[in-house]
This record gives structure tokens, C-alpha cells and sequence, in this order.
């Protein structure tokens, strides 16, 4: 069977969408890195191997493209639309506790160096094995193992202090 | 002692069948690295939740744009490789048919000889 290569592309636009939104912190410019990375895969076609998988390589070509933006100018401060979060099958009665859960994420994850940042994206985000994440960002399966333990260290810490902050304000307004 | 690399490729269900089981047999006896493992899950679901509508959004015209001056057909591939064994082995039919005609036979090899000198060591060790 024929496989419409165009179709494969495609298939993958949403989750490019995705993990550029969640490095840049803006639509807007998630869909002007991820048109860039496009064209940029167009022109290199000729390297492209299709034994490595195209998921790879367009989220390997978009991920350079996003660290090349964001150094010249870095993450915008995000917005999360917290009420539209989804949540899957926990429903709405936990959806207060959780919105609190998910704020702590985004604060920490805005907090993380961009290399422990994609990791956790790639692997915990977008559900890539450690090798397609270690292909992605070139380097070695070890060091994707040692960020995304750093990663989820400081996002614990992150959620440590938060939820301190919220006890010592809740401590603050009973004593009133 | 579990390392923590261990529980990290546990969370990500990254381990086979018998390391698998040796981590949960670990986590069962230590709630507090069972504790870990879960908050890293939970972030996972967390991050998945927080960015998933954008999966849902259409995709803007920009983009769509660009998909459609890929080509259908995937590159690289087969196409080279078969191109490049039907070239050899077109070569080598050929190779083959010059040599047949042209090259002489190849005299009979002679086995007296190696008779002779086998009986010579026979008689030698004593056989």
C-alpha cells in the first residue's frame, strides 16, 4: 500500500503546534516556527530518512528552529486558559483542586532551563521514548534521563513552594 | 536499591517485563518512592491537560499552505537501491555471457598426484 507522505505531514501538524506552544509560550508564534520548520523540511528532503521516522525529524527541525527564536527573544509570558484546561475522565468535581495542580505546572515549567523544558515536553507532553527524544535533540539517552530528573525535581519544588505560599496565606486569613 | 533512573524509565514505561517487576516490588515496600513516581506521572497528565485543546484547534491556512507543496509520494526510500541492482545485475549478465564464450576451459585437476603423496604419509606413520 502507498503511503500519502502529504497526509503523514499533516497528520503530525497538531502535536508541532503543541510542543512549539509549549516552548514559546504563543500561538501566534508556535504557527510562524512551525511554517518555518516546514519549509525548511521541504528544502531538505533529500536528507531525510525515512528508516528514522518522520515524526523525529519534524519535531527534531522544529525544536532547533524554536531554540534559534527563543534566543533572540525569549519565552512571552504565557496565558493559560485555565478554564479550558481539559481534563480527561476526573471530571469536573476535581476540576477546582486541579486547576490549582495545573497552575503549579505552568509556573514551574516556566521556570526550567529550555533543555530540561523540551524533555519534559517530548517525553512526559508528547509521549516520545527516550531514543526518539535523545534523536530530537541529539544527544545521548543518558542525558535525556538525567534532565527529565532535573526537570521533574524542580517542577516538585515548584509545587512544594506553592502549595507553602497557599498554607501560609490561608494561616494569615483565619488570623484575621 | 532501585536507582532513581530506574523509576524515571518506570514512570515512562520505558522497562522490560523483568525490570518492570523488580521496580513495582520496589515502590510496594517504599511509599515515599512510590510517591515520586506518581507526582511525575501526575505531571505528565497535567501537561497533557494543559496543552491538549490546542490538538483540537483547526489548523491555520498558513500552515495548511505549506503542507500541500510536500509531495505525495515519500522521499528516499527504494527507489535509488533497486534502480542501482537492476544496473548490477544487468552488468553482471553480461560480465557473465563475455566470460562464458571467451574464457578457456579450466584443465581437469589431476587427483593421481594427491593419491601418491597421501600413500607416501600412510606409509610413513606406520598406517
Amino acid at each position: 500500500m502507498t503511503v500519502d507522505f502529504r497526509r503523514e505531514v499533516k497528520d503530525e501538524l497538531p502535536y508541532l503546534r503543541r510542543f512549539a506552544f509549549a516552548l514559546t509560550g504563543s500561538m501566534n508564534r508556535a504557527d510562524d516556527l512551525v511554517v518555518e520548520s516546514l519549509q525548511r523540511a521541504r528544502s531538505r528532503l533529500h536528507l531525510f530518512d525515512p528508516d528514522n521516522g518522520l515524526r523525529t525529524w519534524l519535531f527534531s527541525i522544529l525544536r532547533n528552529r524554536c531554540l534559534e527564536a527563543l534566543a533572540k527573544h525569549p519565552v512571552a509570558p504565557r496565558h493559560i486558559d485555565v478554564a479550558n484546561v481539559s481534563y480527561g475522565e476526573s471530571g469536573p468535581v476535581h476540576a477546582d483542586m486541579e486547576h490549582v495542580m495545573v497552575l503549579d505546572v505552568v509556573r514551574g515549567l516556566d521556570t526550567l532551563p529550555l533543555e530540561q523544558k523540551e524533555i519534559l515536553l517530548l517525553v512526559g507532553m508528547e509521549g516520545f521514548t527516550y531514543e526518539e527524544a535523545a534523536d530530537v535533540i541529539g544527544a545521548t539517552v543518558g542525558t535525556v534521563i538525567s534532565r527529565l530528573s532535573r526537570a521533574r525535581k524542580r517542577l516538585r519544588t515548584v509545587a512544594e513552594e506553592n502549595e507553602r505560599q497557599a498554607q501560609d496565606a490561608l494561616i494569615i486569613v483565619e488570623g484575621v | 536499591m532501585i536507582a532513581e533512573s530506574a523509576m524515571h524509565s518506570f514512570a515512562d514505561g520505558e522497562l522490560d517485563d523483568d525490570m518492570k517487576w523488580e521496580v513495582e516490588a520496589w515502590l510496594a515496600d517504599h511509599p515515599g518512592d512510590r510517591a515520586l513516581v506518581q507526582d511525575w506521572r501526575q505531571q505528565a497528565h497535567d501537561l497533557q491537560a494543559i496543552f491538549g485543546p490546542v490538538l483540537e484547534d483547526s489548523i491555520p491556512r498558513k500552515i495548511m499552505k505549506e503542507v500541500r507543496r510536500f509531495p505525495r509520494k515519500r522521499p528516499g526510500g527504494k527507489t535509488v537501491p533497486v534502480f542501482v541492482a537492476l544496473l548490477l545485475f544487468g552488468a553482471g549478465l553480461i560480465a557473465g555471457l563475455f566470460l562464458a564464450k571467451n574464457v578457456p576451459e579450466v584443465a581437469a585437476f589431476d587427483w593421481s598426484s594427491v593419491k601418491e603423496i597421501a600413500a607416501n604419509v600412510q606409509s610413513k606413520l606406520g598406517f
